[in-house]
């Protein structure tokens, strides 16, 4: 594997992240028992873990990495290593510790898993790195407290570009200039994909732009932009349910990208009563499902929000559609506080009149306005 | 919203001539000397007013609650709006918390007034029936709606029924002149008469209106409460439908998101808006026939627990088909 051969040997090997790692040495260099962990956040693939794999070996620490998401909870981590992180090695060596994925940490279903953490690099002897990509989960809040915070942010395309360039040079690999730059470019950051994505063409003789379409048909979580474009123009009402498949959006949330999305796509009107009439179908399953709490109705919610507003079409299209954001989401976190001081407003009023905030809104407010 | 608190602080005059005794209580008088009666031997039933918009519902309960407990009113007495209420699990929490705490006077029970009551579902009212039932001994319900046909049968049974009856012009004149006298309004004749006209009988009407007539001019003339009306009149339904019959969806839309959103009316108030205004559409009375339909139809998609933003939208987007040019 490529991505194992090219892992950085010293420091100054690793791609990208001059900031981040002058912080992560700051840290390193004066870290006693009782300083803070560090707490690594950014993407995947972006090299957390070879960065401070270098790290240790460098310094000539041992280098231990658990992974949270394998233990049920902290608890099982302090087991497996707690004795080792409270007395001193019998060797002279240092440990380094990293416990990656730590936002896969139970937080609610085990209560104890976060505070049994905060617990365990409280003790240590030895300084403990934990590494996540989504740091800003609640259930993380009494983690980060005590953590220093160094975030690793997505590779540029460059850095990438650059790093694939050199792995092609040593491995002989003959590639275009262009088609090294869309793979660098396709990776959106992620260094391990990019050179994942190199490896796997390395069979071709030589590796041009035209090779690249294996690795955009490789189901990668697809873009919801992309998939609403695949439901709007497939021909059945099966291909149309299938595009949204590999989107990790609920179908809840995917319904009103659908209802944003229907505007953008159709411009005829007898298109846009059938798609919306068969939205407004799916939305009274959508209520069955509520009333009834029989999750049987979502397919049928599912097939015609999908399948039906698809198949409102009179013509297939092949211009470019620019999709947007649900209107519905966008409003609601803009208009937020508003809405909140206007729900508080009505409430008063409606005590002081003796009417409902229904009754205030379209019986005095009207006039109210022009007191 | 940024002139919150100055709205606070304005006195509504359909709060400020609110009747503070049953004897101030404009007509209703068949419904006014049974519970005069009731009210004097501090006895009084479960009661079901019935009746249309601005008669004195409401009053009437809360001028009963002032002549049962006096100062102590506010203590005795839970107002509560149906429409207010998420679900009737929280009216009946209310109501359990505060029938639960013992009652501060020599009345022996205490009242909850529930307002609106007509928003309750069936269901709804079977579960407030059986509250009714738990906490008679300590509590005495009056329950406010427009139809008493929407009350189910055995909560109309435990209720004396009153009928509210609309008011005459000359009982809305009455009204009327008392607000003039008191705040002192230049007003024409036939200026009230149009007041009472737009009113269609509802005394919080004919306040509101006065109120905002007064606010425009000091002299109030028949074309200063056109004015007002048309002022007040929410535009948007108009505009949004407009702009939909000329092929403007995405603008139409717009507005139907700050409707439901922004401002927050329901669902159910906007569809009725669209319905009261397609009989003045310009497009042909087949059209009119159709569109009806629909809006009809997309209602009841939206008593069934549909998505206010959804439903209305497959409604507008039906209008795009008569649509000019």
């Amino acid at each position: 594997m490529l991505t194992e051969k090219y892992k950085p040997e010293k420091l100054e090997d690793v791609v990208g992240h001059k900031e981040a790692m002058d912080e992560i040495l700051k840290w390193f260099d004066f870290w006693k028992p009782g300083n803070k962990p560090l707490l690594l956040y950014g993407p995947v693939g972006i090299g957390k873990t070879s960065i401070i794999q270098t790290l240790a070996s460098e310094k000539n620490f041992d280098f231990i990495e658990m992974n949270a998401s394998n233990y049920r909870s902290a608890k099982q981590i302090r087991e497996v290593i707690g004795l080792s992180v409270s007395q001193q090695s019998l060797f002279k060596r240092g440990k380094l510790f990293m416990i990656d994925e730590v936002d896969a940490l139970s937080g609610n279903a085990d209560r104890g898993g976060v505070s049994e953490m905060i617990k365990l690099v409280k003790e240590t002897k030895f300084p403990i790195i934990l590494a996540a990509n989504k740091p800003w989960e609640s259930k993380l809040t009494s983690l980060r407290k005590c953590c220093t915070l160094v975030e690793l942010k997505k590779l540029s395309v460059n850095d990438i570009e650059k790093h694939l360039k050199k792995i092609a040079e040593k491995e002989r690999i003959d590639i275009d200039k262009e088609a090294l730059r869309e793979i660098a470019e396709l990776a959106g950051g992620d260094l391990r994909a990019a050179i994942t994505d190199l490896e796997s063409l390395r069979y071709k003789e030589r590796i041009t732009v035209d090779d690249l379409d294996v690795l955009s048909t490789r189901e990668k979580e697809q873009s919801v932009y992309d998939a609403l474009s695949k439901m709007f123009r497939a021909d059945t009402v099966l291909n149309a349910r299938r595009a949204l498949d590999n989107v990790e959006k609920r179908p809840e949330e995917l319904f009103w990208w659908i209802e944003t999305n229907i505007q953008s796509e159709y411009k005829k009107p007898e298109e846009i009563v059938a798609a919306f009439d068969a939205l407004s179908a799916a939305d009274v399953f959508q209520a069955r499902i509520r009333a009834t709490n029989k999750w049987r109705f979502l397919v049928y919610m599912i097939d015609l929000m999908t399948g039906g507003v698809a198949m409102a079409k009179r013509k297939k299209r092949f211009n470019f559609v620019r999709y947007q954001y649900p209107t519905l989401i966008a409003t609601m976190g803009r208009t937020k506080k508003a809405r909140n001081e206007q729900e508080e407003h009505l409430a008063e009023l409606a005590k002081q009149l003796h009417c409902s905030t229904r009754k205030v809104r379209t019986e005095f407010l009207p006039y109210l306005n022009l007191f | 919203m940024a002139d919150n608190k100055n709205e606070n602080k304005i006195v509504v005059w359909a709060e400020k001539y609110r009747p503070q005794k049953l004897t101030e209580i404009i007509n209703q008088k068949h419904a006014i000397e049974r519970i005069k009666a009731f009210v004097k031997d501090k006895n009084i039933p479960h009661m079901l007013f019935a009746g249309p918009a601005g008669v004195g519902k409401t009053t009437t309960a809360l001028v009963i609650a002032h002549e049962l407990y006096g100062k102590n009113w506010r203590g005795n007495t839970l107002e509560l709006n149906a429409s207010n209420e998420r679900g009737i699990d929280v009216v009946r929490n209310k109501v359990k918390d505060f029938a639960r705490t013992k009652t501060m006077s020599d009345v022996g029970y205490r009242m909850i007034i529930l307002d609106e009551a007509d928003a309750l579902t069936s269901e709804a009212q079977q579960a407030l029936r059986r509250t009714m039932e738990t906490y008679a001994n300590v509590s005495r319900f009056i329950l406010i709606c427009n139809w008493s046909s929407h009350i189910i049968e055995p909560i109309q049974s435990r209720c004396a029924i009153f009928r509210f009856r609309t008011l005459s012009e000359a009982d809305q004149i009455k009204f009327l002149d008392r607000i003039v006298k008191d705040e002192n309004l230049k007003i024409a004749d036939t200026a009230k008469t149009a007041l009472i006209y737009l009113a269609e009988g509802d005394l919080r009407k004919v306040a509101n209106m006065l109120q905002a007539s007064a606010a425009l001019k000091k002299k109030i003339t028949e074309d200063v409460v056109y004015e007002v009306t048309s002022q007040a009149k929410p535009e948007d339904v108009k505009n949004m439908i407009g702009l939909t019959l000329k092929g403007n969806f995405a603008d139409a839309r717009k507005i139907l998101y700050d409707m439901l959103i922004k401002q927050g009316f329901s669902g159910e108030d906007i569809v009725r808006e669209i319905h009261k205004q397609i009989y003045d559409l310009d497009i042909t009375e087949q059209a009119k026939v159709e569109l009806i339909q629909k809006t009809g139809e997309y209602e009841y998609r939206l008593s069934q627990g549909g998505t206010p933003v959804i439903q209305l939208e497959a409604l507008l987007a039906q209008f795009l088909l008569f649509a000019k040019g």
